[in-house]
């Protein structure tokens, strides 16, 4: 097919001496070098390019992890947060399902607590999972269903951890009365799993330790999670908790291979 | 009859965006004092012959995605004009000499000026993003806006991991160092926001733009390899830049990252300390040995491979982020560029 053929040649044009040092090495500064490698062992071309995309390789792998990781860690998901707080009034108006949870600190304070990236994070914690599952080259490419609680919102660490990683989960919360909140510590419990495997709860920390927003105000907090050595595989589960409030509280899930 | 190739298809509909664009960017310049030392020197990167992927992927997703291209044109300048900032300071910054065939702005102009022009086009960007108001309406151009505070964001913070790690000497990095590196300092505003910001301004802000991220990531990947590659094999006039140049720089690309992990012990020590060595001090007899460490050990042909496996990625991704659409010139465009971006000698 004359369109390939064409597309072929043009990848390959010069020896590729001198990235097999074949020209003695070379590329001193504003010297003119040879042209790529000869690309033997590699076909060239959409053909080539179409062969890889059936292939799931190791770079691509990391790839992939390395972008669920920098989206879990808050990088897009803080920045839509940023959006749905500034139509926040709007939202709480208009569209009570935007802002997922709300949680009042005190029945006699004023502080609200808008825990939106807790929403957001479960959100994309869900989307992750989808493509963590589809994304694999073997397994059960079963799709999971939606698990968001009622009472608290649901904040699944994504992908899939193995024994003794470790992973962070940032939590963004708003202040959105007008006081600034008492500093607020957080605490959680053992993480369990159907099959009776347990993580302790000190496998878990926050940082900061201790929070204070600021009337109209966000503050964030990173949950720490080590999943101990010789961990059994399953889905484990357990309740992270403010110290100041009761009812500020998620349900932290991880899943272990 | 004589057959179109690929390559050409995309070379060509490239140029069609490019030209677009520029006609608005050069509309948005200033044509007042100082003009010496400063707005005659604002055009001087984007009319030099850059390939135009940001704008041509922003413009084509807008079209792919049922938009009126006309519409995206604003951010599609806007994130040119960035993207030019960009290049004068990280010329700069690498102290590199040559810039799409010809000598840098530095180079010819001084450091003092140089920067302040990659500085006022930082601000000049800002203008049609603002312009965008009466196109697309407040809400929208939020977004848009939104869209580009992230991707500059994310492009300086990449662009520090790498100048730190030059800077520093590291040397114990891997490929995941940079893959994360690169995502930061390449791929959102290359691939994945101009994509994003594309779809997002033909749908009125309904499509979820997350789904390019993928897509735009091994894409963007893909193309730095290759560029890192052409950085120490290509042909110059083509390319536009000193060959061997990241060498000299000692920049943390995937190529020397597998050396420095394969390499001997000796070998490593050696390395270091060429890296450790001021550029100006380096010595092209000791550049001439790294590239013989790069034969040995493999490391071009094996960052080429990954390239075309992140590229054969993009290419599946490329069907999910563009699912459902009806088939036209501008998304078979879109397909074709990864292609394109692994395959290019400029």
């Amino acid at each position: 097919m004359a369109t390939r053929a064409t597309d072929k040649g043009k990848g390959k044009k010069a020896s590729g001496k001198a990235a097999r040092g074949g020209r003695g090495g070379a590329a001193p500064k504003g010297e003119k070098q040879e042209g790529r490698e000869s690309g033997k062992t590699l076909p060239g071309g959409l053909d080539a390019v179409r062969g890889f995309a059936e292939t799931t390789s190791r770079v691509v792998r990391q790839a992939a992890s390395i972008l669920e990781e920098e989206i879990a860690a808050g990088i897009v998901a803080a920045r839509q947060v940023e959006e749905s707080l500034i139509n926040v009034k709007a939202l709480r108006a208009a569209n009570a399902d935007s802002v997922i949870h709300r949680f009042r600190k005190d029945a006699h304070e004023v502080v609200d607590i808008l825990v939106d990236l807790i929403g957001t994070a479960a959100k994309y914690a869900e989307e992750m999972r989808k493509r963590a599952v589809s994304f694999r080259v073997s397994g059960n490419p079963g799709r999971p269903e939606r698990q968001e609680s009622d009472s608290a919102p649901y904040l699944k660490v994504p992908g899939v951890l193995k024994s003794g990683q470790s992973v962070q989960v940032p939590m963004t919360l708003e202040n959105s009365g007008n006081a600034p909140t008492e500093p607020m510590r957080f605490l959680s419990t053992d993480l369990v799993s159907p099959s009776g495997g347990i993580i302790p709860a000190r496998q878990i920390a926050f940082k900061p330790a201790a929070l204070t927003i600021q009337p109209g105000g966000r503050g964030t907090v990173v949950v720490q999670l080590k999943i101990p050595a010789g961990a059994k595989p399953g889905l484990y589960s357990g309740l992270v908790q403010s110290s100041r409030t009761d009812r500020l509280r998620a349900v932290l899930a991880v899943e272990v291979a | 009859m004589a057959h179109t190739s690929t390559y050409e298809r995309v070379t060509g509909a490239l140029e069609r965006y490019k030209s677009l664009t520029m006609q608005t960017l050069m509309a948005y310049l200033p044509s007042r004092e100082p003009k010496r030392y400063l707005y005659d020197l604002v055009p001087s990167y984007p009319l030099r012959a850059g390939k135009g992927f940001r704008p041509g992927l922003c413009l084509s997703t807008c079209s792919a995605f049922g938009g009126d291209p006309d519409l995206a044109l604003n951010s599609a300048v806007a994130i040119e004009i960035f993207h030019n900032a960009f290049l004068i300071h990280d010329d700069v910054e690498d102290g590199s000499e040559y810039r799409r065939g010809k000598a840098t702005l530095h180079v010819e102009h001084g450091i003092p000026i140089a920067v302040n022009v990659g500085d006022a086009m930082n601000v000049l960007s800002m203008r049609p993003l603002m312009e965008n108001a009466g196109v697309l309406g407040p809400e929208l151009t939020w977004l848009v806006f939104t869209e580009i505070e992230h991707m500059v964001r994310q492009s300086v913070e990449g662009q520090a991991l790498e100048l730190g790690w030059v800077r520093d000497n590291v040397c114990d990095l891997g490929e995941e160092d940079y893959l994360r590196m690169t995502l930061k300092k390449t791929c959102w505003y290359t691939c994945i926001h101009p994509c994003r910001i594309g779809a997002l301004i033909a749908t009125g802000g309904a499509v979820d733009a997350d789904r390019f991220n993928r897509f735009g990531y091994y894409m963007g990947a893909a193309f730095q390899i290759q560029d890192d590659i052409l950085n120490l094999t290509g042909d110059r006039k083509k390319y536009g830049k000193e060959i061997g140049g990241d060498i000299w720089e000692g920049k943390r690309t995937l190529i020397l990252i597998h050396l420095l992990n394969r390499c001997s012990a000796t070998e490593k020590e050696g390395l270091r300390r060429f890296l450790a060595t001021p550029r100006t001090e380096r010595r092209a007899k000791d550049v001439r040995w790294v590239y013989r460490l790069l034969a040995k050990y493999g490391s071009i042909e094996s960052a080429r491979r990954s390239a075309y496996q992140l590229a054969g990625a993009a290419l599946r991704e490329y069907h999910v982020a563009y699912r459902g659409l009806p088939d036209s010139e501008d998304k078979r465009f879109i397909e074709n560029i990864i292609f394109y971006m692994i395959e290019r000698t400029i």
